[in-house]
C-alpha cells in the first residue's frame, strides 16, 4: 500500500507553535493503515531529508497572518507558496518555506506535498496550546485524515510542478512572490 | 557615479549570518571615512542568569546560546567546571567529547560553506538559488551536514542542543555497535569533503592579505580543538587561565556585542585561519595534502580563503572521527565522580568560529557565583571591521549594490554568529 507521510512540525515548548506536533500526535492515535506519522522538531535541512523518496506528504505547522487564531489553511506548494520564504533573512536555521524551496530546486519535493497551516495565537515559551488553536488542531486532523484516506482509496499521484518545470537558477534577480491564494485551485475535501 | 559624491551605504539586515546585525559605511569624496559593524540583536544576559544555578546546569543552559555550536558551549562550560572542581576528563571520555565536537564542526562548516558562503563566490543570491544550477554540489553539502548531525545525535542524544553532555563526561556512553554504522558514512563524508576542498579551491579569490595576529588553542600534538594553551602568531603563549590577563572586552557605542582586544596590541583573529596557520602541521596528512593541492600554503592570511580552510577542516574532522570510532572501546563509566565545592575554573575550546572561553566561580555548595563567557564572534568583530577598512577602498568604485554584496562576502568570511556575540546584517553605505 502507498504510504502517506504526515509530518507535524513545531516546537513543543513555544505555545501554539506546537500545533503541528499535536495534530501529528492525534493522527497517530487513529492508527490508520497507510498513514505514517512523524513529529518533527529539527531544522528545515533535515526536513527535506525526512520526505525524500516519499511520494505523498502532508505537513502540518503553525502559521501566522492567515486570519483568526485556530483558522486552518491549506497550501499546495506545487502551485507556489502563498508567502515568500525569507531567503534574505536566512541564518543558519532553515524554516519550512526555505526547506520547500530548496527541495524544489533540488527536485526533492515529494510527488505530492500538501501543507496545512493552523493560525497561532501565542508563541510564549512554556505556554500550552491556546483554546482556539486546540480547536483548530482538531479541524486540521479531520481534514488531513479525510484528504489522505480518500486519496489512498482513489487517484494515483500526479507529477509535481517542480519535476515538470525548468531548473534555471536565479542569479541575483528579483522574483515576484508566489501568488497568494494560489492554493484555492486545489481546495481539499470538505471539513467534517 | 561621481567620485566626489558622498555615499552612505547601510545594510540594515545582514543576510546569511546567524543573528541580527548591520553594517554602515561612510564614503566622502571617494574616500572611506567610517566602517561600523553594528550588532543590534539585544543582549541576552546569559552570564547573569547563570548566577545561583548549580554547577552541573551550566553546559545545558549555555548550550542555548547557540543552535549551531551548542557542543562548543557545553564543552567549554564542562571543562571550566571540571577545573573548578578539581577533576580532569581524559582517555576515552575525552575522545568521545572530541567525536561529538567533530560532528559539530562537520555540520556547521558544511552549512556555512555550501549554503551561506559559496553563493557569494558563484554569484547567487542564496544557497537555495544556487541549488537550481549546482544541485550535485548542494546535495553533497547536505549529505556532509547530515553526517555531522547524525554523529551529534549518536553521541549527544540529539542534533540540536545535545542532551548527553555533563560535567565530568556523559550521562550515557554509546555502545560500540551504535558507532559502527557511522564508519562507512564517515569514509564517504571524507571523500565528499575532499571533493569540497577541490571545488572551493577553484573559486575566484580577491588578492587580499592582512598581517593578522592569529590566536588558537594549541595542545601537545593535536590540531586546535580542546584544551592546551592559548598561542598567537606573534609569540603569545599562555595558559587558558590567564585569558583575562591578556584579553579585554570593550564596550563600543555602535554594538551590543563587546569588542575583544589583546591588551596593548589590539585586534586579533580567531577561527579557521588562526587554527590552520598555527596548527597546519597537526592536520592529518590527507587534509594537509588536500590543502596544498588547493593552493594553500602552511599559513593563510587571505580571509576570503577561509572557505577553503573550512573544507580542509572538514576533511580533518572526518578523518579524526573515523580514527576515534575505529579505536573506540566504551569507557567503564560514563562520567567521573564530582563533589561540589568552591572554586574557580576556566574552560576554552575551538567552536567552529574560533575560541570560546568560559570562566565560573563556584561557592561552597557548587552554585555559580560568577560567570564569564567570551564567544568567538565578539573576538573577531574588530578584525572584521579592520578587514573592511582595508578591503573597501579597493572596491569603492563599484555601484552600491555590488559594493554591499562584496562587503557581506567579506563579513561572511568569519561565519559570524551574532546570536552568540550578543548575541543578520543590515548594510548602510553613506556616500557624500
Amino acid at each position: 500500500m502507498t504510504t502517506t507521510l504526515v509530518i507535524g512540525v513545531g516546537n513543543p515548548d513555544r505555545g501554539d507553535d506546537a500545533a503541528g506536533l499535536e495534530a501529528a500526535r492525534l493522527i497517530e492515535e487513529r492508527k490508520e493503515p497507510g498513514l505514517e506519522v512523524r513529529r518533527f522538531n529539527e531544522d528545515g535541512a533535515s526536513l527535506i531529508e525526512a520526505w525524500r523518496g516519499v511520494d505523498h506528504v502532508v505537513l502540518v505547522d503553525a502559521v501566522v497572518g492567515t486570519g483568526p487564531p485556530g483558522k486552518v489553511v491549506r497550501f499546495d506548494p506545487a502551485q507556489g507558496l502563498p508567502f515568500l520564504p525569507t531567503f534574505h533573512a536566512s541564518s543558519h536555521a532553515f524554516g519550512v518555506g526555505q526547506a520547500i524551496e530548496l527541495a524544489r530546486a533540488l527536485r526533492w519535493l515529494p510527488g505530492r506535498l500538501v501543507v496545512y497551516g493552523i493560525e497561532g495565537k501565542s508563541f510564549m515559551p512554556g505556554a500550552p496550546l491556546s483554546a482556539e488553536v486546540e480547536a483548530g488542531v482538531r479541524v486540521a486532523v479531520e481534514r488531513v485524515l479525510t484528504e489522505s484516506l480518500v486519496r489512498e482509496a482513489s487517484a494515483p499521484p500526479r507529477p509535481c510542478a517542480a519535476r515538470r518545470g525548468s531548473r534555471g537558477g536565479r542569479r541575483r534577480s528579483a522574483r515576484a512572490p508566489s501568488p497568494a491564494g494560489s492554493c484555492r485551485r486545489a481546495r481539499p475535501l470538505r471539513t467534517p | 557615479m561621481s567620485a566626489s559624491k558622498a555615499r552612505n551605504l547601510k545594510v540594515d539586515v545582514l543576510t546569511r549570518v546567524e543573528g541580527e546585525g548591520a553594517l554602515d559605511l561612510k564614503i566622502k569624496n571617494g574616500v572611506l571615512h567610517d566602517v561600523k559593524l553594528r550588532i543590534y540583536e539585544p543582549p541576552r544576559f546569559f552570564e547573569a542568569l547563570l548566577v545561583g544555578r548549580r554547577f552541573d546546569e551550566a553546559p545545558d543552559i549555555t548550550a542555548r546560546v547557540c543552535g549551531i555550536c551548542p557542543v562548543a558551549y557545553q564543552t567549554s562550560a564542562a571543562t571550566a567546571m571540571e577545573q573548578a572542581l578539581g577533576v580532569e576528563v581524559v582517555g576515552p571520555l575525552r575522545d568521545l567529547r572530541l567525536l561529538l565536537y567533530f560532528g559539530e564542526w562537520i555540520e556547521s562548516h558544511a552549512l556555512h560553506v555550501y549554503m551561506l558562503h559559496a553563493p557569494d563566490f558563484l554569484g547567487y543570491e542564496s544557497g537555495i538559488h544556487m541549488a537550481a544550477d549546482h544541485a550535485a554540489e548542494v546535495e553533497r553539502g547536505l549529505a556532509l551536514k547530515k553526517v555531522g548531525n547524525d554523529l551529534m545525535s549518536v553521541v549527544g542524544g540529539r542534533e540540536i542542543h545535545p542532551i548527553n553532555v555533563r560535567v565530568g563526561g556523559f550521562y550515557r556512553v554509546p555502545r560500540k555497535q551504535e558507532l559502527a554504522p557511522l564508519e562507512e558514512r564517515l569514509e564517504r563524508a571524507r571523500d565528499a569533503a575532499l571533493e569540497t576542498v577541490r571545488w572551493a579551491g577553484g573559486f575566484p579569490f580577491p588578492d587580499f592579505e592582512l598581517d593578522y595576529e592569529f590566536v588558537a588553542l594549541l595542545g601537545a600534538d593535536e590540531y586546535p580543538l580542546l584544551g592546551g594553551r592559548l598561542v598567537s602568531s606573534r609569540g603569545l603563549n599562555i595558559p587558558i587561565s590567564a585569558f583575562e590577563e591578556h584579553f579585554i572586552e570593550e564596550h563600543v557605542p555602535h554594538s551590543n556585542a563587546l569588542h575583544a582586544v589583546l591588551k596593548g596590541r589590539g585586534s586579533y583573529a580567531v577561527g579557521p585561519l588562526a587554527r590552520y596557520s598555527l596548527g597546519f602541521d597537526r592536520l592529518t596528512p590527507v587534509a594537509r595534502d588536500a590543502a596544498r593541492a588547493a593552493g594553500l600554503g602552511a599559513t593563510c592570511s587571505n580571509p576570503f580563503k577561509s572557505i577553503v580552510v573550512r573544507t580542509v577542516e572538514m576533511v580533518h574532522a572526518c578523518e579524526e572521527a573515523l580514527r576515534l570510532i575505529r579505536g573506540y572501546e566504551p569507557p567503564d563509566r560514563p562520567a567521573v565522580e564530582i563533589e561540589p565545592r568552591a572554586g574557580i575554573g576556566h574552560g576554552c575550546s575551538e567552536a567552529p568560529r574560533g575560541i570560546l572561553y568560559h570562566r565560573y566561580r563556584l561557592d561552597d555548595d557548587g552554585l555559580i557565583a560568577e560567570a564569564r563567557i567570551v564567544p568567538p564572534t565578539s573576538q573577531n568583530q574588530k578584525t572584521i571591521e579592520n578587514d573592511l577598512w582595508h578591503f573597501v577602498p579597493g572596491v569603492l568604485d563599484l555601484p552600491d549594490d555590488e559594493l554591499v554584496r562584496r562587503c557581506e562576502q567579506a563579513i561572511r568570511n568569519y561565519d559570524p554568529c551574532i546570536s552568540c556575540a550578543t548575541h543578520f546584517l543590515r548594510l548602510k553605505v553613506d556616500r557624500r
